[in-house]
This record gives C-alpha cells, sequence and structure tokens, in this order.
C-alpha cells in the first residue's frame, strides 16, 4: 500500500494476512450440524508451520459432535457469560461502530455526547489498537497516511475517546486516532476499528461461573445482526452450555442472544483476565477490512435469551 | 474485445489450454445528502478482465484492470500457472473443460434497459430519499444512511468453445435509514429498494416508509419470551426465501450441507 497526498505524506507499507479455515459437518442420529474455526496471523507464513492442525481439527470436530447431541436452549432473561476471543463481536458491533465518528458526525449514536460520562461498571476498559504487533487489525499507518494508535474508548467505565479519521476529527472536533481505513483505493476511507478489545480483568472463569445459580455459557459465538442507529443486537450462540448451581452443565444449541449495546454494556459485572483476539473481516461504509474483535470472558449479569427449549 | 479474445485465443492454442474470458464494464454514480447537504457524489467507470483457464485437471483464474495487451497476457499466465499446480494436486479428478464451459449459443433479447436520467435528476432523487423522510415527522431527529446508487455496464463472454456473449446490465439501489427519538427513546429503522430501470423509483414513498417504520417502533415493548402464531410481511417473507435458496444448490446438495437431503 502506497499513500501520497498533497500535504507531503508519502508513505508505504507491506499488509499480509494468513488464514486457516475448516468448516466440518456432522450427520448422526437423523440430526445433522455444521462448526467452524479459524486461525489467523499477520506476521509471516511461519504461522502455518506453528499450527497443530490435528488438536485445531480435533477441537472444531468435537464442537460439531457436541452441538449434534445437545437440545435447544432455553428463554428468558438470566445471566451470560460471554466466551473470551471472538465473543468481543458483541461490542464490535453494537457499540463499536458507535463510537466511530462516521456515525457520531451525524447524530446517529447512542454514545453521541457522552463522552466523560460514565457507560459501564468500573471493570470495563475498551480499547482500540492499531500497533499490536502481528495482530489482524493492525497497521504502519491508517489508509490517509496517519500513525496508527492505541486509542483507550472506555476507562474504567468512562467513555473516553471516539474513533476518528481526519474528516471524522474535523467534522467533530475530536482528535484523529489514526483510525481511517478502507478496503482498498475504490472507497473513500472513513473511521473504522482496528483491533478492538474490552482489557483483562481480574476474575477468573471459574469464579464467575460459581457464582450463578442458572445461567447460560455462551463458549462460542456466532453471526447476528445490528441496527446501527440504536445498537439494537441479534447474535447465536453456535457452542453454549447450560450453568446450573454454579457448575457447568448440559450443552444448548439454538440460543441466540438479544439485547441493545449500550444497556448490556451497563450490564458487565466481571472481566475476566483470559484476554484473547479473535479475527473477522468488517463491512460497512468504506467496504470489508480485517479487524480483531476480542475479550476476555464475561459476566453479563442479564440478557435476553433467545431460544426453543420447552 | 474481439481482439481481446483473438489474444487469448492464441495464448490458450500456444500453451494447449482452455480458457473463458469475461470482460466487464462498469459506469457507476452514486450521492448521499445529509442534513439537507450533499454529503457524497461519486462517479467512476472502471473496465476488466477476468480469465480462467482451463489446463489438465487444474483450473485456474485471474483478474486485470487493465485491458492492455501485455497485461491480459500476464493475467493468462497467472491463471494458467495456477491451473498447472491445480492439476499437480488433481491428478485423478475429471478434465476441467469437460466441466466448464459451455457452447449454448442461444440468445435471449436484453432484459435491462440503461438509464436515462441527467446527473441533476439523480442528485433530486437522492435528496428527496433524506428529505422525505426528515419532513415526514418532527420525531425524524436525523436520516444517518441514505442515497442513490446506479450503476450500469456491459459484460461481454468469450471461452474456447467459440461462444461470444455480450449483453448490457443495469442496477439502481434506493435507501434510506430514519432515526426516530421520543423523549430518550431513540428507533431506527431502514427501506431499501432495488430496481432494473429508474422508472418505478419513488424516492419520496421510499424515505416515508422508512420514517414510518422507525416511528411505528416508538413506545413499542418487549414481548413475553414464547412461542407465537407469527404473520410475516411480504418482505420477510422474501427474504427468508433468500435464506432457503442457499440451500437448494448444486453445491450444497453436493457436500451434503443441506437441510433439505433426506
Amino acid at each position: 500500500v502506497q499513500i501520497a497526498n498533497s500535504l507531503g505524506v508519502n508513505v508505504t507499507d507491506t499488509r499480509t494476512n494468513y488464514r486457516l479455515y475448516l468448516d466440518v459437518f456432522v450427520e448422526g442420529a437423523g440430526k445433522s450440524e455444521s462448526f467452524s474455526r479459524n486461525l489467523y496471523s499477520t506476521t509471516d507464513a511461519l504461522f502455518y508451520e506453528s499450527v497443530d492442525t490435528d488438536q485445531f481439527t480435533t477441537d472444531t470436530v468435537n464442537s460439531a459432535l457436541t452441538m449434534l447431541k445437545a437440545d435447544f436452549a432455553p428463554a428468558g432473561e438470566m445471566p451470560v457469560i460471554l466466551e473470551n476471543g471472538f465473543g468481543g463481536v458483541i461490542f464490535h458491533e453494537a457499540c463499536g461502530h458507535g463510537l466511530e465518528t462516521t456515525s457520531v458526525a451525524q447524530n446517529a449514536s447512542v454514545f453521541c455526547d457522552k463522552l466523560n460520562q460514565k457507560v459501564a461498571e468500573n471493570v470495563v476498559t475498551a480499547i482500540d489498537d492499531g500497533t499490536i504487533h502481528g495482530e489482524w487489525g493492525s497497521l504502519k499507518f491508517d489508509d490517509e497516511g496517519s500513525l496508527t494508535k492505541k486509542t483507550t474508548l472506555i476507562d474504567k467505565g468512562i467513555l473516553n475517546s471516539y474513533m476518528a479519521d481526519l474528516l471524522g476529527a474535523k467534522k467533530t472536533g475530536y482528535e484523529k486516532t489514526g483510525s481511517s481505513r478502507r478496503e482498498s483505493y475504490k472507497f473513500a476511507p472513513t473511521s473504522r476499528m482496528r483491533n478492538t478489545f474490552i482489557a483483562a480483568g481480574t476474575t477468573p472463569l471459574e469464579e464467575m461461573i460459581k457464582d450463578i445459580d442458572y445461567g447460560l455459557y455462551a463458549k462460542d459465538m456466532g453471526g447476528g445482526s445490528v441496527s446501527p442507529g440504536t445498537g439494537d443486537f441479534n447474535f447465536s450462540v453456535r457452542e453454549a452450555y447450560i450453568i446450573r448451581n454454579g457448575r457447568l452443565e448440559e450443552p444448548v444449541k439454538g440460543a441466540s442472544l438479544i439485547g441493545r449495546g449500550i444497556e448490556t454494556l451497563g450490564r458487565i459485572t466481571k472481566v475476566g483476565t483470559d484476554l484473547k483476539h479473535a479475527a473477522g473481516m468488517c463491512g460497512s461504509v468504506s467496504g470489508s477490512i480485517p479487524a480483531a474483535v476480542g475479550q476476555p470472558a464475561l459476566l453479563v449479569s442479564k440478557i435476553i435469551v433467545g431460544g426453543r427449549a420447552k | 474485445m474481439d481482439a481481446l479474445n483473438d489474444q487469448l485465443k492464441a495464448l490458450a492454442k500456444k500453451h494447449d489450454a482452455g480458457y473463458e474470458l469475461t470482460i466487464d464494464t462498469s459506469d457507476s454514480f452514486s450521492a448521499t445528502y445529509q442534513q439537507r447537504k450533499l454529503h457524497k457524489y461519486k462517479v467512476d467507470h472502471t473496465r476488466s478482465a477476468s480469465v480462467r483457464v482451463l489446463q489438465g485437471t487444474g483450473a485456474g483464474f485471474a483478474v486485470t484492470e487493465n485491458l492492455a495487451a501485455d497485461s491480459l497476457e500476464q493475467t493468462f499466465l497467472e491463471a494458467l500457472e495456477t491451473a498447472k499446480q491445480m492439476a499437480a494436486y488433481n491428478k485423478n479428478a475429471a478434465t476441467q473443460d469437460q466441466i466448464y464451459f459451455t457452447d449454448e449459443k442461444t440468445v435471449l433479447a436484453d432484459l435491462q434497459q440503461p438509464l436515462i436520467l441527467s446527473a441533476d435528476q439523480k442528485l433530486k432523487l437522492a435528496q428527496e430519499l433524506e428529505e422525505s423522510a426528515l419532513s415526514f415527522d418532527p420525531r425524524i431527529t436525523n436520516v444517518p444512511y441514505s442515497g442513490l446508487q446506479e450503476r450500469s455496464g456491459t459484460r461481454t463472454l468469450y471461452n474456447s468453445k467459440d461462444l461470444a456473449r455480450h449483453f448490457p446490465w443495469t442496477s439502481v439501489y434506493a435507501s434510506c435509514s430514519a432515526l426516530a427519538k421520543q423523549g430518550t427513546e431513540s428507533q431506527d429503522s431502514y427501506e431499501a429498494q432495488f430496481f432494473r430501470t429508474d422508472k418505478n423509483l419513488n424516492a419520496q414513498a421510499i424515505g416515508q416508509l422508512a420514517a414510518k417504520k422507525a416511528l411505528s417502533h416508538l413506545g413499542s415493548k418487549p414481548i413475553p419470551t414464547g412461542q407465537y402464531a407469527v404473520v410475516f410481511c411480504a418482505e420477510v417473507v422474501a427474504s427468508m426465501l433468500g435464506f432457503l435458496i442457499d440451500h437448494l444448490n448444486a453445491q450444497s446438495i453436493d457436500e451434503r450441507t443441506s437441510p433439505t437431503i433426506p
């Protein structure tokens, strides 16, 4: 990538993305299930040699087989633990996009005018960082040639910053954060996320589970949809387990999580220690770009679970 | 474009390969108004060629946006190299040439017509998309996303079975997302419609429909979780059919991933 402009910026970068993807489909007892996982890197092709393909394959097949024998999830409002890693997709979609000046400048975000206000419990610190070595959404410079940064979006529950490209910064008056991104030269750049995650906390996963009488552990999140103006979301859970009397019990399938981003953010009461990132492709007005999501395991005190169990 | 096909035909003969050449031209226009001002205006023209090369049991594919002879030759050679690599891994597969290419010569009349609106007329439509929603009700406080996108172009297809086809296409997409606020509550909704010509495009109706949908969500309450009889409106049924169609294609049947397989 080379970017030059009339202000004298002239920078070049080599950007690489490596990804291994496995989608398995299993059948048994008249039922069928599918499951997929992926591994990724931006560093070099030696990544492939470091992958334990047997473990990767076994884990994916085991998840598919577990879901094959699972009954449908129950429905109702309950505490939910969101997995570390791709569980961060909910924050990305239901909160992150609302923190981009792309939507803030249009007064189309529930986070407008909430800078320096409390939007979450003290345990929540959310970061968008384009500088992490080898991470999926990292960039040497953003797609306008500005240096990328580590941007603390929410600092111990207080909204600290938006993500701004040059035009977004000019429109809103907020400082640019090196967040300008686009799929290719065919798109005009705008403010987008890079590697967005909730920082590690202090509660181990086992302790979170131990304190729940009845709830859901969402071990592997699937896709979903979000209403951009309100942050209303609906995400499927691909692999989930019932938590009963402080213990992980039977697997359940077909669960969906339903809520509004800013409300769910306010209901995160415990943050785990096991921060993990996961790769994805983020689609928005400036095209499809690689972006990482991430979080440790999180406890949301209550969230509506859609399910079919009678 | 026939000259490009002649070049590919000669290259394919030299390398004993089958080929398919697709040449696309596209003119696109998009305009968006925000807060009653022109926010985005984009016009572009692109030409691209994709080359599919079949050799033995291998297939390769490459794309270029430079239709000069040396670039097209490079694109062919890249696709050929991929085909050779694939053939090395697929020694026992069927010969690709027999699977993919058609020599069907039947020609249908063009089903789509180019658009005839001026840039001013198109800008007016884009403006109406936002304005009709904003002025529909004072509770509509914002139209964060709206716009008119129009694309027209041609596709020309050749292959080594002497297929030569050319057709024009058009596409118009009009959308409006309206945000309604009442007190501390906010709700949004979206209306988007596709057309093949501008004749049926009613920008005012699309903007008003987005506004009506957003307003109708104000004051809505969550219902108790449970099983209900549900009536789906026509648009939702169309979306659901879209999901079903994914399971009815030959690939999902072949890979046994379709729930329609007993």
